[in-house]
């Protein structure tokens, strides 16, 4: 058993968790309405500082998704591990790990969820992150 | 304005070196394009080397067993589109009259594995979002899914690769590979499979750049460069390491940008081009790209591949020595191994995969940073 201290997300302002329903947050230009995550100050498209963070729908549709078999450099996880590429309803597409360690559990245009889970442990911290998740899951 | 011509190249061949630096590397790509452009260092009024593995000031080291004319040598990173960008520098500054001549050289010896450095924050690393097959594959998965793209197209492509390296002595893997062989090949990131992706490894390749006029006096088979471009992505093209990109940009993608504007400068079309290297850094980008340049409609890069149109003897023979996925990628010397391959092909020098009567060539770099070089030359 690995006893974990505190859970701490694996950067600050990815996603709310906390106390609340995950959900990713991005950055959205007050003048154009331009998206970007992770969130940024300045907005790509104007190259201003017009950008506020605000979250956006939690459910969003898979595009496409592949899966790996050999750790990447830096991975801390386990292979393998599937990773895919979400449209948010807001008009807005992240990549992103998913639950999944099959591609056959993962269907192009089905709806995924975004939750927080263990990413991975590492001296007595618990290091969360978002992963998407298929909403047809877990409903059973 | 003045015109711009290749003069000389030269390359090292690409493969596994391990008793070799990139001083080494670098030094016989320069050597041999000197050699073929009949000079030696003194005649080079500026250097630009390529290279992204490095520290600092490699170009100075692999130029120094040519000499040291004290001459200005700038050292060039940007990733997969690094030669190709020093080519562009080069390219300007003859064109603008500040030199008459100059050598792009670019070396690199790869580190093994999945490469490392993308430009991936620590997050992306710790949790598997630092992986650049997974771009490539998610990229490819997407066009599978839109239209109807298929494994068997993707293995057809590494196949034909390795068929056309047979003959390439700068290859890295020469051995024929059948369809069947590439899809029961290790699944490496679906729907890759270790044949469908390129190898990071060493190499060299290198170019002299010279003005039209000045050229005359030391090559009769001077090559011309019509257009050298360089453009970086927009947030619509989510290439490595972006993590978010809008759904449905009102703009081209980065390579159909670099395209576009290439085809202008150089007043010529894809339909044009007889031959041309593009970044085949996995199966499906071959495809992607040869649609984005121009060369098929979007939507029908593998049929047509296929089909045989990307074949020597096709309409449109796309990577005809190999490709990177043959040849390996050297990441520096990668796009001046292409245009090294494009210049032999226009001067018919291409020997058993010589696309005959080639006039015009193409070569596209993309990379890391969201860079794209597209590279038009003409004889």
């Amino acid at each position: 058993m690995v006893y974990v201290k505190e859970k701490v997300p694996v950067k600050e302002g990815l996603f709310k968790w906390q106390d609340e329903e995950a959900k990713l947050i991005v950055a959205k230009c007050t003048k154009c309405g331009e998206m970007v995550f992770p969130q940024q100050s300045f907005c790509p498209e104007c190259c201003l500082e017009t950008m506020e963070p605000v979250t956006i729908n939690s459910i969003g549709k898979l595009k496409c998704f592949t899966r790996i078999t050999a750790p990447p450099p830096g991975y801390k996880g386990s292979v393998p591990y599937t990773a895919g590429i979400v449209e948010f309803p807001e008009g807005i597409r992240i990549l992103g790990i998913t639950t999944e360690k099959e591609v056959v559990n993962l269907e192009p245009g089905m709806e995924m969820e975004v939750i927080v889970d263990t990413a991975f442990i590492e001296d007595e911290k618990e290091y969360v992150m978002f992963k998407y998740k298929p909403v047809s899951q877990g409903e059973d | 304005m003045e015109e711009v011509v290749i003069a000389g190249v030269g390359m090292h061949e690409f493969g596994r070196f391990d008793d070799k630096d990139y001083r080494d590397l670098g030094f016989v790509a320069a050597k041999r394009a000197l050699e073929d452009a009949n000079m030696s260092l003194n005649e080079v009024q500026a250097a630009f080397s390529a290279n992204v593995y490095e520290i600092s000031a490699a170009g100075h080291n692999v130029l120094e067993k040519l000499g040291v004319p004290g001459i200005p040598i700038i050292n060039v990173e940007n990733a997969c589109a690094s030669g190709a960008s020093a080519v562009r520098l080069a390219y300007q500054a003859i064109k603008n009259k500040e030199y008459d001549v100059a050598l792009v050289v670019g070396f690199e010896k790869s580190p093994r594995g999945f490469l490392p450095g993308a430009g991936y924050d620590r997050w992306q690393e710790w949790t598997g979002l630092g992986a650049n097959p997974l771009y490539f594959a998610s990229s490819i998965h997407e066009h599978m899914v839109e239209y109807g793209t298929t494994r068997e197209q993707l293995a057809y492509i590494a196949s034909k690769s390795h068929k056309n390296a047979v003959h390439n002595p700068y290859a890295m893997f020469r051995k024929e590979l059948s369809i069947d062989e590439v899809l029961n090949a290790r699944m490496v990131s679906d729907p890759l499979t270790l044949y469908m992706l390129c190898a990071p490894n060493d190499g060299a390749a290198a170019v002299v750049i010279c003005n039209k006029k000045v050229a005359k006096s030391f090559t009769e088979k001077p090559i011309s460069i019509a257009a050298s471009v360089l453009e970086t992505r927009r947030r619509g093209d989510m290439f490595v390491p972006a993590v978010s990109a809008p759904a449905n940009p009102p703009y081209p993608t980065v390579a159909e940008r670099a395209a576009q504007s290439a085809y202008e400068m150089a007043s010529l079309g894809p339909e044009d081009i007889d031959v041309a290297e593009i970044q085949d850094v996995d199966a499906g980008s071959e495809i992607i790209y040869s649609e984005r340049l121009g060369f098929c409609p979007i939507g029908e890069g593998g049929a047509r591949a296929e089909a045989g149109e990307t074949s020597i003897g096709g309409r449109i023979p796309l990577n005809v020595n190999g490709g990177i996925l043959s040849r390996g990628e050297p990441v520096g010397a990668s796009s001046l191994g292409q245009i090294a391959e494009i210049t032999w092909q226009l001067r018919g020098e291409a020997g058993v995969n010589q696309v005959e009567g080639a006039k015009v060539a193409l070569s596209h770099s993309e990379g890391a940073g969201g860079n794209s070089c597209v590279t038009i030359l003409t004889r």
